[in-house]
């Protein structure tokens, strides 16, 4: 099965979400608890903490993680503070709740028998409070493992790199891998919590009355889960090895497109150096994300598109054609990030027709389509009706007079093609279904579209660092035209090959070995 | 023995809850309590007997007055010393779930971080006393019936030999026979002691039973 051959990057994966998990849990808890504490004797606190933390809650997961990337950027650090911030609220309430719900009367009765504060803490409201915050553990352990999930898109590793590979590579068996690992692991992790909380084991553990049953079912339990860590870590140790002598960080968009092209990168630069690669690929949010990690040097290497440079970095009028040359100056000017040059193939957006009726009717460009237009169902993607370069500039070059229009999900657009619900489509030039469904790309003969070259960016200090990094890097311009690319996807979409496989056959055709 | 020596005294205590209230639970009210007695008080409900206990102990603090525990003055201070050295015995739902019946029993003495040898002397020289068999000793209270509970809870009043011991209705919840045996339980331990006691108790028979002194409010 495919998926047994990649074994070791599914445990890979499992071993980092085994830490990032445990590693927030820690945290939630300590911080959750003394938070709890905090409320219940402070009324103060009560005012702001607990609408704080329930206004937390309601933010989405994936915002909360783009909110923290221009304070803390990309990876490991952001996915540790959202995901704690986030888990806080069920440990909060509950050890708050926990404590506010003794019974006054036991109050009273520790009192009365002479009870510090800090012994009426110790001895009556925290062992009573504890099934309480156990239970709230329980809905944090749950919530945390499957937000680590999501981490994924800011590049902090887990299972969820699975799914959302599986998703934008259309690998099924990834992304199930993926979602089930996750589903498999949040339930032995309240599995795990829900055995303190049973029978009172945690609570008369810490008021010494456990009985041996009690203390073997806990310990067994914590003894399992400690080896799993310390074979994890074990595991893991090879790989943070090689962090420490010379490391750089590539990264990627999470598109099959962007996830070859990172393979290729980063294969180059192993193949050809001793130096170590770490891939941060399938970053969420793509450039809107990427950019600013490069600017503050969380991320070294990766690559865009010049229309996406030209338009969302460097701000130029949409109205201006891309221009390499001001592209490349601004842009080290501005941010010290060099392009390194063009890879050969643009990826802009194109209009497609199944070939054979192109070829029945002959339509060659999108001015021929303009022509037939009556006879087509047009069909697209919410954005690109919406887009001022897209859908609502294009009538004006090209005034079509289609039939229908559909406005549809991204993905479903060639579904229904397949199913003849629509026979042109926008698609973008490098997609792997243009070969797949046997379609036309027609030519853009008013040349309306923005160009969207592919090409790499490193930071400045990376070249200075090794220096033999630009000559590798420069080998791969011009090496990949519209066709090779689209080739490429084809092979990761549609025959399920990886992206590492396609990547290291194309660095074999391309013959490009330096010296080592 | 310390017989006519005044306990606890009370001077012109005054308490409400609701501190905007014009008539007052307690209003301007004095008392003495000699020691070695068997102090009950009663009345109605909500007359004020609880508070007047509650306020002894130090759980309610009064609007004005002053309160003696064997000439000291009762303040923030003081208050945790003080009621070490008192006994608090409520209804046998007040046993802390969480601990065994023998971790209840010693609460107290625990407090005080006593040698925990000493302290299981103490708790088996108590047991045949209020008639507990030692097997209850690991038994958890929601285990144990009404009656053991509150033997239970006699005990974690009176094993650090309190001089005071104060009792808020601690038989309400029982069964009449129950009731009875426990009645002459403490009338016992009283006898024995000579410990000071304050009793709570809505039923005038109980306080006729027991007191050597009552008190209706």
């Amino acid at each position: 099965m495919e998926i047994w051959k990649q074994r070791s990057y599914f445990l890979n994966l499992l071993c980092e979400h085994l830490f990032i998990s445990t590693a927030t849990v820690i945290l939630v808890a300590i911080f959750g608890i003394a938070i709890g504490i905090w409320v219940f004797y402070s009324s103060k606190a009560k005012t702001f903490v607990m609408p704080t933390i329930n206004f937390l809650y309601t933010i989405p997961s994936i915002a909360m993680f783009g909110l923290f990337i221009p304070i803390v950027g990309i990876g490991l650090k952001n996915a540790i503070i959202v995901i704690v911030l986030y888990g806080l609220l069920p440990i909060v309430r509950n050890t708050y709740i926990g404590m506010k719900e003794v019974p006054e009367q036991l109050v009273e009765a520790a009192t009365g028998l002479g009870s510090t504060p800090i012994q009426l803490f110790k001895k009556i409201y925290f062992p009573l409070a504890l099934p309480s915050i156990l239970s709230g553990l329980r809905i944090t352990v749950v919530m945390d493992i499957a937000l680590v999930g999501l981490a994924a898109l800011i590049g902090a590793g887990g299972l969820g790199e699975s799914i959302f590979r599986g998703l934008n590579t259309m690998n099924t068996q990834m992304l199930v891998t993926g979602s089930l690992g996750i589903s498999l692991f949040a339930i032995w992790g309240d599995k795990f919590v829900s055995v303190f909380e049973k029978n009172y084991n945690f609570q008369h553990l810490i008021t010494h009355n456990a009985s041996k049953k009690q203390k073997r079912v806990m310990f067994t339990h914590t003894f399992l889960f400690l080896s799993i860590l310390l074979a994890a870590i074990i595991y893991q140790i090879p790989n943070t090895n090689k962090n420490n002598s010379k490391n750089i960080i590539v990264a990627s968009k999470p598109t099959s497109e962007q996830f070859i092209l990172g393979e290729i990168i980063s294969q180059s630069i192993e193949e050809n150096t001793d130096i170590h690669v770490t891939r941060k690929f399938g970053i969420g949010g793509g450039t809107t994300n990427i950019h600013p990690s490069m600017v503050s040097g969380a991320i070294d290497i990766y690559p865009d598109y010049t229309g996406t440079i030209w338009l969302s970095v460097l701000k130029k009028d949409p109205s201006l054609q891309v221009n390499i040359n001001v592209l490349k100056n601004d842009y080290h000017e501005k941010y010290n990030l060099n392009w390194i040059g063009l890879l050969g193939f643009n990826n802009t957006y194109a209009i497609a027709i199944p070939k054979s009726i192109a070829e029945e009717k002959n339509i060659n460009t999108i001015s021929d389509l303009v022509e037939h237009s009556r006879d087509f169902t047009f069909g697209a993607e919410f954005d690109f009706f919406e887009r001022p370069d897209a859908y609502k500039g294009l009538i004006k070059v090209y005034p079509f007079k289609f039939k229908k229009l559909y406005e549809l999900d991204i993905n479903l657009r060639y579904k229904a093609l397949e199913q003849g619900k629509i026979n042109a489509v926008d698609a973008f030039n490098t997609d792997a279904q243009i070969n797949a469904l046997k379609l036309k790309v027609l030519e853009d003969d008013k040349q309306y579209f923005p160009s969207y070259e592919a090409g790499i960016i490193a930071r400045e200090e990376i070249l200075k660092k090794y220096p033999e990094l630009k000559d590798i890097l420069t080998q791969l311009n011009g090496k990949i035209n519209n066709t090779k690319m689209r080739q490429m996807n084809y092979e990761v979409e549609i025959l399920k090959k990886t992206p590492q496989e396609v990547a290291k056959e194309f660095l074999i055709g391309l013959n490009l070995n330096l010296n080592k | 023995m310390e017989n006519n020596k005044i306990a606890i005294s009370l001077k012109n205590i005054n308490f409400d809850y609701d501190y905007s209230k014009k008539d007052l639970i307690l209003d301007n009210l004095s008392l003495d309590i000699e020691c070695g007695s068997f102090f009950c008080l009663t009345g109605e409900s909500g007359c004020g007997k609880s508070t007047l206990l509650k306020i002894i102990n130090g759980l309610l603090i009064p609007k004005s007055g002053t309160i003696k525990i064997y000439d000291t003055t009762l303040s923030p201070n003081n208050i945790i010393n003080i009621r070490r050295d008192m006994g608090y015995i409520l209804q046998g739902n007040s046993l802390f779930p969480h601990y065994t019946a023998y971790q209840n029993m010693t609460y107290c003495l625990d407090l005080e971080n006593k040698d925990p040898e000493e302290s299981r002397k103490r708790i088996e020289e108590l047991l045949p006393i209020v008639h507990l068999d030692p097997e209850v000793l690991k038994k958890f209270p929601s285990e144990l019936s009404g009656g053991q509970r509150q033997r239970v809870g006699i005990i974690r009043g009176i094993a650090h030999k309190p001089r005071i011991i104060l009792m808020d209705e601690p038989f309400s919840a029982l069964d009449p026979e129950t009731r009875s045996s426990l009645q002459d339980l403490v009338k016992d331990i009283h006898q024995e002691t000579h410990t000071t006691l304050v009793m709570v108790t809505h039923s005038m028979s109980e306080a006729e039973k027991l007191g050597t002194r009552i008190y209706k409010m």
